[in-house]
């Protein structure tokens, strides 16, 4: 309204027009931010939520406790422990003094190892050592001091069925057990929200859970793990007392085709599974399946005679050797003396066919079906592949390779009257809470001889052990039925390896009503390889060990109606190599009176008791060994080496009493430190 | 109209003498809505540093209570401010002005690393036992400065020589160290501040102009440097996040609309932790609207308003010309800082790296804001009793 020459006139109210419109235009800008301000939060509000949501919110997973493996008594093979990790963050405590006192008493550390935790300028200082739950509860919350949940698997047994088990690896089963059964063991992990910052970190104390975590299921295995125990330190002394750098050692129950002891040694190195993965050409040891065969189609009995002429017998451009000639032999006693030129003439009678599917229904060339990873097979050619030589090569156990349990569960076949069973390891799968989810019932795979083939090769085998080539074997209060093979190794590049050998024993007892069959291979012993001498020890050794054991799965009633009629009809045979006391209860009388005037102390000893031998010094493992043997528990608590034990030693002790290995005094806390604090 | 012959100067020291905060309600009120947002700031600013400080391994309240000291020399420096005639600025108007270019020198100089060192890829502050920031006391020194020399160049604004050549001149003086720490944000805001001085004092529209003609293309120029060429292209493109600033403003948003209308609560806000670029300052408009809503947001716009309803009032009734430009000024000062902040926030202007005036972390923005305010009440303080509206002479009236 007011032109240019107004505003000349009077200057003052151009200032005045120009403030006022400066004031409508910040009166303006705060309209507009106002405006906007009504459009983002009271209009978008929600869809900006949403996406504030999207971006502060993530889910993270709350690992499931991992289900326990028990062995076929309800010992824990491997079980998960929780623990906790607490860390401090020094700034953000406001009572320096107070928060130290309350972490030690929570925690049971001193306060100077809590203290520590302040001292110095660092932002974040984790406490070392793990903590249990109940300290995590004991702590609460408090303002500066995080708690983190580790879940950790602990194997009490430390490496006592490494192979069998696996191991758990980035919380994956990895081999055995724990890889066969990985999807039940693992569990359902939980679910949580967590607050989040830009960088994804989740905000300390911001977490809602959403889902509770299932904690995994249980695995009862058929391993029994004091006779995991046993075979494992039998095969252990094998090897040192032979210098073999591996082997393997089976226990199996020939009745049910339960596994109930299970070692592999590969290169000093235990943790594999050579039991079920790697065949060998077996030897001797499959010299009663091609009689059985025999005697099974009605080609041979026991009582036919063949002449082995000077000891070797050539066929097919293959000559086929004895040790000693044993001359004009019947088929039984060429297998006690295992002759390999009676066996593979007689062989002869046998069709390729015949041949084939009788090694083929004791279950050879085909996996077992055990509930393990990375089973084979091993192999067995069928009969158009054959060469000419092959019926000869494979009466005698050359061109055919098996695994240590098929082996097992084969002269299982013969222990048990003809019947292959199928292996088992598992024997249950529980859930959480321990109730069962399914058991695993024996089963047969099929028959594949007659019971009364069966028995004749066992009596036949019992001889083997008597006075054969296993006579190693032999135990002073039980028959045992068995045979020992000796085969080439096979040298890494192919061929067979010079000088290197296989010795191995599968023996089962009591013959009459065979309830362990128990199969030792030694890979490549040094000087005398022969399987009667170096594997045969080991087999007995076990047996000794496990009929003295606290507890074995074994039928006591029906081994003492046998030892006693064993007593009674054969001549006492006193055993060679470890002294084993039979005062355990199974076979009281003759053990007693063998022990009766050993000592002086003894006859003021109240009858069935025994004194308590000086254990101190020794490794756990062969303390362990030593009062199984005496049919005594044990419970480790030492770790490294046992000190003292409780009762002392020389106490009276009865069999089935449980002895405390401990470790050096002062350390008063016993096992639970073990798993606790790393 | 009766005019009243007076001076600028006789009235003062009386009045000055018995002033307290009895002239009329702006200064109570000014004042008040000052403490209030001082307060309402530093209680938001805990919230916004306390991750931010962890995070740097530093106690929580490091920020706050840094800040603390500064709201106290502020509040000091406001009552002396306050205390003294707003006349006094006059002959010191030169001095300052020669004192922030020599300092603002030196920040750019290359052999000054010791006492300015380089953050975040500009040198900013001046380390001299405390560190300050030259360019927040240029916007004070380059407000007086041009409401000065714009009170005795009243009779020239005609002439462009006579006119704005010499405000441009000198501004360009002050801005060019600026430009070079790099900071555009800061010299645009000193700019437009000397700018709105002038043009309250009655400049030529056809000068600002011609003047915009002529600057477009620098500007353009400077603009497609480095990263604000990135902030401005990613503010473009808010929902396709191109780059970081794009991503800045979308966090902003996120945060602000989120709060809704009552916020997510004091101290629950997520976007301070990493999301929220400088959630202590550069976007503290945008933590607070979270926390509190749109009521918090409308609280703040509000008592912005309200400062420069009085900031205004207060300069209609300034007893001279110098005291309604430094009046106008001051207000101006905060109220285009706070503009721009909002603005940024809300997604309504490319982000910049300004201060939400008395709320921001910053104690050299925070004590100039103060110093600002005090001199608000010391012109008011001078006001003649008269009744509100009343047209107050100056010297041009002469």
């Amino acid at each position: 309204m007011r032109a240019g020459a107004g505003r000349r006139r009077d200057p003052m109210r151009a200032v005045q027009l120009r403030s006022r419109f400066l004031l409508c235009v910040w009166l303006l800008c705060g309209a507009g931010l106002l405006g906007r301000a009504v459009e983002l939060q009271l209009l978008q509000g929600g869809e900006w939520r949403a996406e504030a949501e999207r971006q502060h919110r993530t889910t993270g997973e709350i690992p499931a406790a991992r289900g326990a493996i028990l062995d076929r008594t309800g010992v824990s093979l491997a079980v998960s422990h929780e623990v906790f990790r607490v860390s401090v963050a020094p700034h953000e405590v406001r009572d320096t003094a107070a928060t130290v006192g309350h972490l030690a008493s929570a925690l049971g550390i001193t306060e100077a190892e809590a203290r520590r935790a302040f001292q110095g300028s660092r932002r974040w200082v984790p406490l070392p050592g793990r903590f249990p739950p109940s300290a995590r509860e004991a702590l609460g919350r408090v303002r500066g001091v995080y708690v983190e949940r580790d879940l950790r698997r602990v194997n009490p047994h430390e490496s006592l069925l490494r192979g069998v088990l696996g191991a758990v690896i980035d919380d994956a089963g990895t081999g055995g057990v724990e890889q066969e059964y990985d999807e039940l063991l693992r569990g359902t992990p939980g679910m949580e929200v967590l607050a989040r910052d830009s960088e994804g970190r989740p905000i300390p104390g911001e977490s809602w859970m959403v889902q509770p975590p299932r904690s995994g299921g249980q695995v009862v295995l058929t391993i029994d793990a004091d006779l995991q125990e046993i075979a494992r330190e039998a095969l252990r002394e094998a090897m040192d007392s032979t210098g073999a750098r591996g082997g393997d050692l089976i226990v199996t129950d020939p009745r049910t085709g339960e596994v109930l002891a299970m070692v592999s040694v590969v290169n000093g190195e235990e943790g594999g599974l050579s039991a079920l993965n790697a065949p060998y050409e077996p030897g001797s040891t499959l010299k009663p399946f091609t009689i059985a065969n025999l005697m099974a189609t009605g080609k041979a009995t026991l009582a036919d005679s063949v002449d082995t002429g000077p000891g070797h017998w050539t066929f097919a451009g293959r000559t086929i050797r004895d040790v000693h000639s044993p001359g004009h032999v019947d088929l039984r006693h060429a297998l006690r003396v295992s002759s390999n030129v009676a066996i593979a003439k007689l062989a002869q009678r046998l069709t390729p066919a015949e041949q084939y599917e009788g090694l083929r229904d004791f279950g050879f060339g085909v996996p077992t079906g055990i509930a393990l990873p990375g089973e084979v097979g091993g192999l067995l050619r069928r009969p158009e592949r054959w060469q000419a030589m092959s019926p000869a090569s494979l009466a005698i156990g050359y061109e055919i390779s098996v695994t240590p349990l098929q082996m097992a569960l084969a002269y299982g076949a013969l222990a048990n009257g003809g019947t292959l069973m199928e292996p088992r390891i598992i024997r249950e799968i529980r859930d959480p809470a321990g109730r069962t989810l399914e058991s695993f019932e024996p089963r047969a795979v099929r028959r594949v001889v007659a019971p009364e083939v069966a028995e004749e090769l066992t009596d036949a085998l019992v001889e083997a052990v008597q006075d054969g080539t296993g006579t190693r074997a032999r135990l002073a209060t039980f028959s045992v039925a068995g045979k020992s093979g000796t085969s080439r190794a096979y040298a890494a590049g192919g061929g067979y390896e010079p000088g290197g050998y296989y010795s191995s024993f599968v023996g089962f007892f009591p013959a009459e009503a065979p309830q362990l069959v128990v199969f030792v291979k030694l890979d490549r012993p040094q000087g005398q390889y022969f399987g009667g001498a170096t594997a045969a020890p080991v087999t007995r050794a076990t047996m000794e060990a496990i009929l003295a054991a606290h507890a074995p799965p074994l039928d006591r009633e029906a081994l003492a109606v046998i030892a006693r009629s064993y007593a009674a009809t054969r001549v006492q045979v006193r055993p060679e190599g470890p002294f084993v006391p039979t005062g355990t209860g199974i076979v009281g009388a003759p053990a007693q009176s063998s022990q009766g005037g050993a000592s002086p102390a003894a006859r003021s000893l109240p009858e069935g008791g025994l004194l308590l031998p000086d254990l101190r010094g020794m490794a756990p493992r062969q303390a362990i060994r030593r009062l199984h043997v005496l049919g005594l528990a044990a419970l480790w608590e030492a770790p490294e080496v046992v000190e003292r034990t409780t009762p002392a030693p020389g106490s009276v002790v009865f069999p089935g009493d449980t002895i405390r290995l401990l470790g050096p005094p002062g350390r008063g806390g016993p096992a639970p430190a073990r798993g606790v604090d790393d | 109209m009766t005019p009243v012959t007076t001076d600028a100067v006789p009235r003062s020291a009386p009045a000055f003498a018995e002033s307290g905060l009895r002239h009329g309600w702006e200064p109570a009120v000014l004042f008040g809505a000052t403490l209030l947002l001082l307060s309402f700031g530093l209680v938001n600013l805990y919230s916004a540093s306390a991750f931010l400080a962890q995070r740097q391994a530093l106690p929580d309240t490091f920020y706050l209570l840094r800040q603390v000291t500064g709201a106290a020399a502020g509040l000091v420096a406001l009552v002396i401010a306050a205390r003294i005639p707003y006349t006094w600025w006059r002959p010191l108007a030169w001095p300052l002005l020669a004192l922030v270019w020599v300092a603002l020198v030196l920040l750019v100089l290359p052999w000054t690393t010791g006492i300015a060192p380089e953050i975040n890829g500009a040198r900013r502050w001046l380390n001299l036992g405390v560190a300050l920031q030259p360019s927040e006391f240029a916007k004070l020194a380059v407000i007086i400065w041009t409401a000065h020399i714009a009170v005795r160049k009243q009779g020239s604004f005609r002439s462009l020589s006579q006119g704005l050549a010499p405000f441009l001149l000198i501004w360009g003086l002050v801005l060019v160290p600026v430009l070079l720490q790099p900071d555009l944000s800061t010299a645009f805001v000193i700019a437009v501040l000397g700018g709105l001085t002038v043009f309250s004092a009655g400049a030529r529209i056809g000068h600002f102009l011609f003047l915009g003609l002529l600057l477009a293309p620098l500007a353009l120029a400077q603009l497609g440097a480095g990263f604000r060429r990135d902030r401005l292209l990613a503010f473009r493109d808010l929902d396709g996040h191109l780059s970081a600033a794009g991503y800045q403003v979308h966090q902003s948003l996120i945060a602000l609309g989120s709060g809704g209308v009552a916020g997510v609560g004091f101290g629950e806000g997520r976007q301070k932790f990493g999301f929220l670029p400088e959630p202590h300052n550069d976007f503290i408009f945008s933590m607070i609207g979270e926390e509190w809503g749109f009521l918090g947001v409308s609280l703040l716009v509000v008592l912005y308003l309200a400062i420069v309803v009085i900031g205004f009032r207060i300069a209609r009734r300034a007893p001279d010309l110098f005291g309604r430009l430094l009046a106008l000024g001051m207000t101006n000062l905060i109220a285009l800082q706070a503009v721009l902040h909002m603005g940024v926030g809300l997604g309504l202007l490319p982000p910049t790296g300004l201060s939400l005036p008395l709320v921001s972390y910053g104690r050299s923005n925070l004590l100039v804001t103060l110093v600002a305010i005090g001199v608000l009440l010391s012109i008011a303080h001078h006001t003649p009793d008269a009744e509100p509206g009343r047209r107050l002479p100056g010297e041009v009236l002469r």
